[in-house]
């Protein structure tokens, strides 16, 4: 793909979306549950084939290729514990020990989401491009965070309210809270290296990954809200917040897309490079 | 480019020039600012041919980070090529 032709990345996690829901909207609650799983396990297929391609882009010891594998490992872990929902699967383990399996496996993917959100979110400062003013700088991240405890805020607390009750079944809850809560905030460095990129090729992977995580926080708002507002039983917002869920996976496609194609790219656009006048 | 978006330096807006391809003009200029007051104590109006090698070394570790060693590489015999070294 072109350089100049990156931003066509951006309509396929829209066409996505749309395509699901027009399914789930047709199909009715009947089989919604069946298109939601296909939807989201096609959507994880697509971002851990994204998060590869962009990683097998870059050569061994690169440091963004750390950052796309980690990223990657977290999608392919919550498909390794969706694997295990499938009753062939499951079924090869007691019930006690399938829990332990997939609670592992969840505060594993989560882990490695954060480490992957971090390297990220570290990588303007990494390429010793840090030079801005401290304060603004300080000042998104900390929005980032407040914005991040605001939707990750509560359920954290429910389930390690649980978690200190001594119910052990709450540990992949609690894991999956604070990754969600520190991979948001990690968000808003994301975005500020997006920023400073506008005008060049790279914008784009850095954008796209923005736009990812983004629809991941309105995902887990929309079914923290749902359930404060009663209203997470009705078909219509369990597509609407499901819908965040496939624009978020197709978001982190397009992003390691995007990233594979800048630096496969012979030249970054070759003749578009102009002497100054 | 023109005006205040031009260092008044032939060689440093060349090679913002490039690497406005891949990080935009702003951080392009950025990146030729603040690696040549780092490798070379001095502004970037100040370049010379003579200082593109060791402008070029420390860009290396910047381009290395977001578009990996191979097209980091491109990248700077590209920037050579375009100023006949």
């Amino acid at each position: 793909m072109k350089p100049r032709r990156l931003g066509s990345l951006l309509w396929f996690p829209f066409a996505f979306a749309a395509l699901f829901v027009v399914v789930a909207l047709a199909v009715g609650t009947g089989s919604l549950s069946t298109v939601v799983r296909v939807v989201n396990e096609s959507g994880k297929v697509l971002a851990a084939a994204g998060c590869l391609g962009a990683a097998y882009a870059f050569e061994p010891g690169d440091y963004m290729r750390r950052a796309w594998l980690y990223t990657g490992a977290c999608l392919l872990l919550l498909l390794a514990r969706d694997v295990t929902i499938i009753p062939v699967v499951g079924g090869v383990l007691a019930a006690g020990q399938l829990t332990i399996v997939q609670g592992a496996l969840v505060v594993v993917a989560n882990a490695s989401s954060v480490v992957g959100a971090w390297l990220l979110a570290r990588a303007w400062t990494v390429a010793g491009l840090d030079e801005a003013p401290a304060g603004p700088r300080w000042a998104l991240r900390g929005g980032g965070v407040a914005l991040s405890l605001l939707v990750t805020g509560w359920p954290l607390w429910v389930d390690a309210s649980k978690l200190f009750a001594g119910d052990l079944a709450a540990i992949p809850w609690v894991g999956s809270d604070l990754g969600d809560t520190l991979t948001f905030a990690l968000v808003a460095p994301v975005l500020q290296t997006a920023l400073a990129l506008r005008g060049g090729t790279l914008l784009w992977p850095w954008a796209l990954l923005t736009a990812g995580g983004f629809c991941w926080i309105l995902y887990d708002a929309g079914w923290g809200f749902s359930e404060i507002l009663r209203v997470d039983g009705d078909p219509r917002v369990r597509i609407a917040i499901e819908s965040m869920r496939a624009l978020a996976c197709t978001f982190i496609a397009a992003a390691g897309a995007a990233q594979r194609s800048v630096v496969l790219q012979d030249g970054g656009g070759g003749d578009r490079a102009k002497a100054p006048a | 480019m023109g005006g205040a978006d031009t260092s008044g330096n032939a060689i440093a807006d060349r090679i913002a020039a490039r690497l406005s391809l891949y990080l935009g003009p702003h951080t392009g200029r950025a990146a030729v600012k603040t690696f040549a007051l780092k490798a070379l104590g001095r502004g970037p109006e100040t370049l010379t041919l003579g200082d593109v090698p060791a402008l070029q070394q420390a860009l290396r570790p910047m381009l290395r980070t977001f578009v990996g060693r191979a097209q980091c590489e491109v990248v700077l015999q590209q920037i050579a090529q375009e100023l006949g070294l």
